[in-house]
């Protein structure tokens, strides 16, 4: 096979550009979640996003767009329950996640079971992505550049040091919410590229990465946009070249980025011991 | 003109009373330093004046409604994300945020501004250095930069000097007195270091989880209250504030415990 025969199909650069819409949002989001020790929000809501698609399902209407409103509803009850002093962050994050799992497996029975399009939510299939899905994506990268930029300065501060920002006169809870509600959003949308089991990959492994090397909030930013991207484009060639699933493929490369970057940094470590 | 008015302030935490009734006044350009021991109230009661607690019961009143722009904190130690990627420059920047509206953006002269600032707290020199590798001291200077970069009206200062060795707490000091000096800025410092402090502050307020006295050096220094509080350890908190010109009682002690030394 030609390995560049792939590029020829309109539905492969749908697919890429829907990945990599997909990739700038997470990315960018994922770099806060990361930093304020929110990963384990992408976690939770995309398990909660079984509920939402298996509803999906159920009543026969677009999974993804039923998804949308659960999660976003299910993040306002992860703030909610956070602030309640009595229950830990974490494991409200693990109430919400097994509430959603369970939810979504009794709908998804009732639904008729896993069916190929379920286990297509389940592990993503972003060769699948409709016109839609990627009008959709955009819509949410543009609005997270916007929100990013608006907000980049309040959100740094409130970061690195929450009751600096709030004595500076940062509406944090505004902030706060309007970055977890958007992550809602992201990890529903990015379902279509990764799927429900490995979303969470997407927010938590490039900003990993990226943090690794980036001296400067914004070289992190670009750096985890840059990885995201290139994981997008190489995952959907390769997947499509083996003939392997695609949203393995993609979280496997990022996964790769990772080790390098980690693998050189100690190799350079060594060596300035030695 | 009192920056901060304060009536019958109550707070609990769970249930369990942390603040009782305290009413107290900070009049501009004092040095006051807040005083107490460990779970008297008193980084709470500096959180309900910052606003990082919602106030439960009791009256605050401010010198203005919204006060962030010249309102300075600094806290003993603050704990940023392990990996969080900002330079020491860029922190002293972010100190600008609150003069900022839309997009924020920082032109020359704020970058001038923080340069300076990073300069008159000494920690220029590692400005280029990621803030999370730095010493707890030189962090400290960093964040000092951060805290009067807009020039505050209002410092609040919650145990600063804790991770800094002796020279550089002395300049700290200096720093914050020559501030309080020449441009009447009002700081209200928590601490335990009642010999070091008494050098620069113009007040005191005692905690425990209510207010058992707020007043000047010199009222502090011939509290009755303070005496009863203190009980025998009020010659040796008096001995470390003592200064011929503004505390005359511990004077008269000190100079009695000299005597009976000398006498041995």
């Amino acid at each position: 096979m030609n390995p560049f025969e792939l590029f020829s199909y309109s539905f492969i650069w749908q697919a890429i550009l829907g990945g990599l819409l997909i990739a700038i949002f997470t990315s960018l989001i994922g770099t806060f979640l990361v930093l304020k020790r929110l990963s384990l929000m992408g976690d939770s809501l995309s398990h909660v996003a079984l509920s939402g698609v298996s509803i999906g399902f159920l009543t026969k209407t677009s999974p993804l767009f039923v998804a949308l409103p659960v999660v976003i509803l299910s993040a306002l009850g992860i703030i909610k329950l956070t602030k309640n002093e009595k229950i830990y962050a974490d494991s409200a994050l693990g109430i919400i996640s097994a509430l959603g799992i369970a939810l979504g497996l009794i709908i998804a029975a009732l639904a008729g079971g896993f069916n190929v399009d379920l286990m297509g939510f389940l592990f993503g299939s972003i060769l699948t992505i409709s016109q839609a899905e990627v009008l959709l994506a955009a819509v949410l990268a543009v609005l997270s550049l916007i929100l990013i930029s608006y907000y980049y300065h309040e959100l740094v501060a409130m970061t690195f040091d929450e009751n600096f920002a709030k004595t500076a006169g940062v509406n944090t809870d505004k902030i706060n919410t309007l970055l977890i509600v958007f992550s809602a959003a992201c990890i529903v949308i990015a379902l279509k590229a990764v799927g429900i089991m490995l979303v969470s990959a997407l927010i938590i492994v490039p900003p990993s990465a990226a943090l690794q090397i980036a001296n400067s909030f914004k070289k992190t930013l670009i750096y985890s946009c840059l990885f995201s991207c290139s994981s997008i484009i190489l995952g959907i060639y390769f997947s499509f070249l083996l003939n392997l699933p695609s949203g393995a493929v993609i979280i496997l490369i990022n996964l790769l980025i990772l080790f390098i970057i980690l693998g050189v940094k100690y190799a350079f470590k060594k060596r300035k011991i030695a | 003109m009192n920056l901060i008015e304060a009536k019958n302030i109550s707070h609990a935490y769970r249930g369990q009373q942390v603040l009782s009734k305290v009413s107290f006044s900070l009049k501009e350009g004092t040095w006051t330093a807040l005083i107490g021991p460990n779970g008297s109230g008193k980084t709470t009661l500096i959180k309900l004046i910052l606003g990082l607690l919602p106030l439960q019961s009791g009256r605050l009143t401010l010198w203005q409604k919204n006060p962030a722009s010249e309102l300075g904190y600094l806290e003993q130690k603050i704990t940023p994300p392990r990996l969080m990627p900002l330079t020491a420059f860029e922190v002293v920047k972010m100190g600008l945020l609150s003069t900022k509206k839309g997009f924020k953006i920082f032109n020359k002269e704020d970058l001038k501004t923080a340069l300076n600032m990073m300069r008159t707290t000494n920690c220029f020199k590692y400005r280029n250095k990621l803030f999370t590798e730095l010493s707890g001291g030189q962090q400290q200077r960093v964040l000092l930069a951060r805290t009067l970069i807009n020039k505050p009206k209002l410092i609040i200062l919650d145990e600063p000097t804790t991770a800094l060795d002796s020279t550089s707490r002395e300049s700290f000091f200096e720093l914050l007195s020559k501030l309080n000096k020449e441009q009447n800025t009002t700081i209200l410092l928590i601490t335990h270091d009642i010999a070091e402090i008494g050098k620069y502050a113009t007040d005191f307020m005692v905690l425990d989880k209510e207010l058992i006295f707020s007043g000047t050096k010199e009222e502090f220094c011939s509290s009755e209250a303070v005496a009863n509080y203190f009980g025998s350890y009020t010659q040796h908190i008096m001995d470390h504030l003592h200064s011929e010109e503004s505390c005359p009682f511990p004077a008269h002690i000190h100079n009695h415990e000299h005597a009976s030394t000398e006498a041995k």
